[in-house]
């Protein structure tokens, strides 16, 4: 069955707020917004993105000639599952607004236009709140709106589009993916698959000392395509009008770019509780840690790398000390003009904004509380984050009733910072009533004059509360003032 | 213990893909064939505080094979996998964490000894022993029993703090041997019962804390014998001394002892059992209702009592489902008996009776072995206490009943004995109780297997618990199993529950917290 809050994200263009425009007079009026991207026309476009690139995955990346029957096999497998991961991905999850998509294609034009070989790639925005990007291989370059939102300017946005170009050129992909085929179809590999199931005895230890020296193969690799990749896109960067300074001040913002807000201070009671049902103490209480020492000193040494590369960006400090050589100009600690340009930061806040929505999306009621009630302090003015807060409460208390909880609720970690830790030991505190209750504490903290998602947030109190009364009104209001919003379709369906 | 489901998880390693999803759920892939209790809850007295995910994975040598295990915290974090070489047809018992040290208990099926493992909070391995031989009565008891009753029954009781205790049969039948660890494994002190005595006596632990071992002895003048005598048992944990063995009955009563409980704080311990008319026998007869008497451990005398008769006293605590279950003839198992940080007393009984089994009856009568008795068990219910065990309340708990059939001879067990047969093969639908550190909250759960006429029967997970504020809730939620999937219970911290999944076609485990509302 379909749970009630998963609607389908629309799109649609709404007001600007006047702040915005006075920073950002390269975007027109109409492009900026307060909310999600949405357009009742998104799914075709998303289609037609996710064909063009599926085909141009299958054109650019060709088996070779020498690759064995079977090898060609396996290459036109791994080719095939990529063309598909990819638009899928796409379909689900690109933005082909008219704000954030244009932006970041303007900074491409510049460094194509500095970088002439550069003009086979082209940029897809998607919805996503992790702060990265990638080349996919055949030309397309994917930004997610998580690094757009992690960035501070348009300098360093240039830089990281220099580095996933750089990728491309260096045909980092098509010859990864020729090499990987490669050394699992090679004979010296089928020899030592042969021998270890040759093996009697401790089979698993052969076969994975087999798989670990590849994997420490793969990761070095890694490593070393980025510095290649690293040191093209500088090449590529300077001979943009974009500030050389501003690639080592992206790195330094790597560091913690998994964590936004991390030194903002978070008052839980600002944020819940109400007159009539006030915030109770007992719900910071904190989960006693793990009687497991070994859970914060991994004992198994293998793990550790791993462990590492869960960072979005996990040699941001190599990186940094790489690109610092490069420069020769700039020394590395000097934070060169450091914190957001007023230019960017129309940008920046509704790149936000769309990676709020992503984590809702993905019913990460915890991710998207928790950067909602954040950012209702770095802009009070938006409605947008008090009706994600709304609603997030309602999809936390659904998925308890249902005995859910877990898929949309994490528990406390030590892979976790201690302030989000908090936050999550202070969510599973919660009973099914405080749920509730702080809902309604929500509803009355929502601005007269309902937005989009504050009808809905409205909606799904009154779902909880059980009262069709309000449920039918909260419906009618909203299809008499947004007949064509995004959630139209969904209050249609609601009044079957 | 039903050794023919050989108890582990068998893989290709190079498959094996554990991936904490998120800090709610962890995953394996590549699982060839699973067994529930390869997973095993570790308990710091009753507080869930991780899991044991037990394995095996290929063969070391040619009497050996290569085994490995993941430690998760409560939270399903993985903390660490440990690989280990154990003897091939080794049986992964149960885990026991004392604070300090975390054992391992295995048992070897064809060499038919126990292995114990130790390691520290780290990890680290700090000791190991292979015993002898368990007496062959042992032997022959732990082939009859599910793991967990094997464990609970022989199994290691944690010393906080100082090692492991444990007690089976001495080196005859009619003697008893209880030995104390060392967090290494090392014997400190082992008592058996004396060469002279007479008796023939066993004695089961039932509760251990850093000063006292306590449990229940009894003891027969004769293997043979059906007058069975109670015993409070106590030794002391750091000389092995026996310090109290108290009969609990007097000229004028026959008493059973079912648990004893250790007061946290205290050198008192609280005593559960079950009284009889004097010419009943118990263990054979139907008791008339159950006691709770307090001891002070350094003088071993009795400090107070209070009985409870299931016609009088407790019949007028139940609503009228409870009260026709004893007009019924249902008898009253008790699960648990603990106090809380309220300073009340809770105990947890589920009801069952012996019912005939057309079918048995038929096999008997063709010449057959099959046993013509089978058990029924009924509903559950929670008894509060205040701390001079006036009671305060009783929930009462209604579920679907469910049949438990009999091995052939069962039928002869009497009335007394007949509920602890049935938790030894796992008959009864009560599964845990866990309760927290500071004894502030628990939690209970049962499993009722839901049949209504013309539906797919459901497995439901009744879930009682008490909150910070001290009301008691409940909850219950569904957990069927999907199709290719089994579905295990395990306990889990605060009012959550922990269930296992095993995919049959995509070879995959997953487990993951559920958390019951209150």
């Amino acid at each position: 069955m379909r749970h009630p809050l998963q609607y389908k994200p629309g799109q649609r263009p709404l007001f600007c707020l006047a702040f915005l425009l006075f920073f950002n007079a390269a975007l027109p009026a109409q492009a900026l917004r307060n909310v999600p991207y949405y357009s009742a026309g998104t799914a075709e476009v998303r289609d037609k993105l996710a064909e063009e690139t599926a085909a141009s995955v299958r054109a650019k990346f060709q088996e070779p000639e020498q690759f064995n029957k079977e090898a060609k096999k396996a290459y036109q497998d791994q080719r095939e599952r990529m063309a598909l991961n990819v638009s899928e991905e796409i379909r689900q999850s690109a933005i082909p607004d008219d704000a954030l998509w244009p932006f970041i294609k303007m900074t491409h034009a510049a460094i194509v236009a500095a970088n002439p070989e550069s003009a086979g790639t082209k940029i897809i925005l998607e919805i996503d709140p992790t702060p990265n990007a990638f080349s996919i291989g055949e030309g397309t370059i994917i930004v997610y709106s998580g690094l757009l939102a992690g960035l501070e300017n348009e300098d360093q946005l240039a830089f990281v589009l220099c580095h996933e170009i750089a990728h491309f050129l260096l045909e980092h992909a098509t010859k990864g993916l020729v090499r990987q085929v490669k050394t699992f179809h090679s004979k010296e590999f089928k020899d030592k698959v042969k021998a270890v199931n040759a093996q009697e005895y401790n089979r698993s230890e052969h076969i994975e000392n087999m798989f670990k020296n590849v994997l420490f193969n793969s990761r070095y690799h890694h490593r070393d395509l980025e510095r290649q990749a690293d040191s093209l896109a500088y090449i590529l960067f300077l001979k943009t009008p974009y500030a050389p300074a501003q690639a080592q001040r992206l790195m330094q913002l790597f560091e913690y770019m998994d964590e936004p807000l991390r030194d903002s201070v978070l008052r839980l009671e600002n944020h819940f509780g109400c007159a009539g049902y006030t915030f109770q103490a007992h719900w910071l209480e904190k989960s006693h840690g793990s009687v497991w020492t070994g859970a914060k000193t991994l004992s198994d040494a293998a793990e550790k790398p791993m462990q590492d590369s869960m960072r979005t960006h996990p040699d941001w400090k190599n990186r940094m000390q790489w690109i610092e050589e490069m420069s020769k100009t700039t020394p590395a600690g000097i934070t060169t003009t450091a914190g957001v340009d007023n230019s960017y930061a129309p940008i920046k806040f509704m790149s936000i904004v769309e990676s709020v929505e992503a984590w809702f999306n993905m019913e990460r009621y915890d991710q998207a509380l928790y950067f909602a009630v954040q950012y209702q302090n770095v802009y009070p003015d938006c409605s947008y984050f008090k009706e994600i807060q709304a609603l997030s409460l309602y999809g936390l208390y659904a998925h308890s009733k249902d005995h859910t909880l877990a898929t949309v609720l994490a528990e406390s970690s030590p892979d976790y910072p201690d302030k989000y830790n908090r936050f999550l030991d202070f969510l599973n505190n919660l009973r099914l009533k405080d749920l509730l209750a702080l809902q309604n504490c929500s509803a009355k903290a929502l601005e007269e004059g309902k937005t989009e998602y504050g009808l809905l947030a409205a909606y799904y109190i009154a779902l909880a509360q059980e009262d069709n009364g309000n449920m039918n009104s909260v419906r009618r209001e909203y299809l008499a003032n947004y007949r064509k919003g995004r959630f139209a379709e969904f209050f249609r369906n609601t009044k079957k | 213990m039903h050794f023919s489901k050989i108890i582990f998880l068998s893989l290709c390693s190079f498959l094996l893909l554990s991936t904490g999803l998120d800090a709610q759920s962890y995953a394996l892939k590549g699982i060839k064939s699973f067994s529930s209790s390869g997973i095993k809850a570790i308990l710091n007295d009753k507080e869930v505080v991780g899991y044991v995910v037990f394995y095996k994975t290929d063969k070391a040598d040619s009497k050996n094979d290569n085994y490995g295990f993941d430690l998760l915290d409560e939270k399903l974090n993985k903390v660490s996998t440990k690989k280990v070489v154990l003897p091939r047809n080794a049986v992964f018992l149960q885990p026991v964490y004392n604070g300090d040290a975390l054992g391992l208990m295995f048992y070897n099926i064809t060499k038919e000894n126990y292995i114990f493992r130790s390691y520290d909070k780290e990890l680290k391995e700090l000791g190991s022993v292979i015993t002898e031989k368990p007496n062959k009565f042992e032997r022959a008891a732990l082939g009859q029993m599910e793991g967990d009753a094997a464990a609970s029954f022989y199994g290691l009781h944690a010393v906080p703090g100082k090692g492991f205790v444990r007690a089976g049969y001495g080196e005859d039948k009619d003697k008893y041997r209880i030995t104390f660890y060392d967090n290494n494994f090392k014997t400190k002190w082992s008592y058996q019962t004396p060469e002279a005595s007479k008796d023939f006596e066993t004695f089961l632990i039932s509760d251990v804390n850093e000063k006292y071992v306590t449990g229940t002895t009894m003891r027969r003048d004769g293997l043979m014998s059906r007058k069975i005598e109670y015993f409070l048992t106590v030794f002391d944990v750091e000389t092995g001394k026996k310090i109290l063995d108290t009969s609990v009955e007097n000229a004028k009563e026959q008493l059973s002892i079912s648990s004893t409980i250790l007061l946290k704080g205290t050198d008192q311990m609280v005593l559960q059992g079950e009284f009889y008319d004097l010419d009943d026998k118990p263990g054979v007869n139907k008791s008339k209702g159950f006691y709770l008497k307090t001891y002070d451990l350094n003088t071993g005398k009795e400090l107070s009592e209070k009985k409870f008769s299931w016609a009088k006293d407790m019949a007028k605590l139940f609503n009228a489902k409870g009260k026709e279950s004893l007009e019924d003839k249902y008898l009253n198992f008790p699960h648990d008996l603990f106090k809380a940080a309220n300073g009340h007393y809770y105990m947890a009984f589920e009801q069952f009776k012996k019912v005939a089994d057309g079918a048995g009856i038929a096999m008997v009568a063709l010449g057959g072995s099959a046993s013509f008795v089978k058990i029924r068990v009924g509903n559950l219910w929670v008894l509060e206490m205040d701390g001079d065990f006036k009671p305060l309340a009783l929930q009462y708990y209604e579920k679907d009943g469910s049949d438990v059939g009999l091995p052939a001879g069962a039928g002869m067990v009497g009335a007394g004995m007949l509920g602890y047969f049935v938790k030894s093969i796992g008959g009864f639908d009560y599964q845990f109780l866990q309760q927290n550190k500071d004894e502030s909250t628990f939690n209970m759960a049962y499993i009722n297997y839901d049949r209504e006429k013309g539906e797919k029967s459901k497995t439901i997970v009744g879930n009682i618990f008490l909150a910070k504020d001290g009301t008691l809730n409940f909850d219950k939620v569904d957990i069927t199993a999907p199709k290719r999937s089994t579905l295990s219970l395990y306990s889990a911290q605060g009012s959550n529950i922990m269930l296992s999944t095993y995919n049959s076609k995509e070879k995959t485990l997953e487990l993951r917290l559920v958390k019951l509302n209150y």
